[in-house]
């Protein structure tokens, strides 16, 4: 059974989408498709027409932001559940909080492999244990 | 070094190493210190402090800086290279400022503006000498990072 995740990265900076991408591919983590956006409207017709598990979300960006993205996909039924992380350059704790509140974690630019790792296997709900099995194991939470 | 300097140096250092794996140097040697001007970086900021981060870039910095962040062998195209620096100037500026005012505290940080290569540096006429300024030495050239606050 393929547990890897696929995920899509919404920044408006192509030079920031890669090194996400790359970042994600060096952390050891499962990863599947990874699908690019480079707003929130662009990520929402993401979201429409592939299967995602993960949302990797800039704050500040033309057209939609991340704000307004996370608020359009926390009101639809079908995404409502999708674990989010802001990645954003600003780390004030009041931010930190709001968005804590709406369920999306956080994690500041600039971050390392182990970090993105440690933050999405929180968001996620699992653990993957890269010596035994290759895939996620399940911690109980809901996903 | 003061206390805004180091905050300054620390979020720098650890934006060129994690976002770009670029080793940086605290005292740049020779090689670094004669590289000649390449491009800059103005992002400008309102909140409990008030100001301008400015980045100047010394050297082959940008193909180098755009190459890592990609994780590509080169990268030559300049409107990628200022996306970095761009990105870079944002992750600089957005590290630092809780450093210095606090980490409650809550900033609107301005898209950075990316001078085009060979155009003068900018200076801050208004605002005078830099409040703190640091130099790291990188592959390829170095930079130096002017923090102007205003009163």
């Amino acid at each position: 059974m393929d547990m890897s995740l696929n995920v899509l990265i919404v920044d408006d900076s192509a030079v920031m989408r890669a090194m996400v991408a790359r970042t994600l591919r060096l952390s050891g983590l499962p990863v599947g498709e990874i699908y690019e956006a480079s707003n929130g409207a662009e990520a929402l017709d993401m979201l429409d027409k592939y299967w995602i598990d993960l949302a990797l979300v800039d704050i500040h960006m033309p057209v939609m932001n991340g704000e307004q993205m996370i608020e359009r996909v926390k009101e639809r039924p079908d995404t409502a559940d999708l674990p989010i992380v802001v990645v954003s350059s600003e780390g004030s704790i009041e931010r930190v909080e709001n968005l804590r509140n709406q369920g999306v974690l956080f994690i500041q630019k600039p971050f390392t492999p182990e970090t993105l790792k440690h933050v999405v296997e929180n968001v996620v709900g699992v653990k993957h244990d890269t010596d035994r099995t290759g895939a996620f194991q399940s911690n109980g939470a809901d996903f | 070094m003061t206390l805004i300097e180091r905050e300054l140096f620390k979020a720098t250092a650890r934006t060129f190493e994690e976002a770009a794996f670029l080793l940086p140097e605290e005292e740049p040697g020779p090689e670094h210190l004669s590289a000649p001007p390449e491009a800059s970086a103005v992002v400008e900021f309102e909140g409990p402090l008030k100001g301008r981060l400015v980045i100047n870039c010394y050297g082959s910095l940008l193909p180098v800086l755009a190459a890592n962040m990609l994780g590509s062998e080169e990268c030559t195209e300049l409107e990628t290279q200022k996306d970095a620096l761009r990105e870079v100037a944002n992750m600089i500026c957005g590290n630092t400022l809780p450093r210095i005012a606090g980490s409650s505290s809550s900033f609107h940080i301005q898209t950075p503006l990316v001078l085009e290569p060979g155009a003068p540096f900018p200076t801050d006429e208004e605002a005078g000498e830099p409040t703190a300024s640091v130099c790291i030495g990188l592959e390829g050239g170095r930079v130096e990072v002017q923090l102007f606050l205003k009163s």
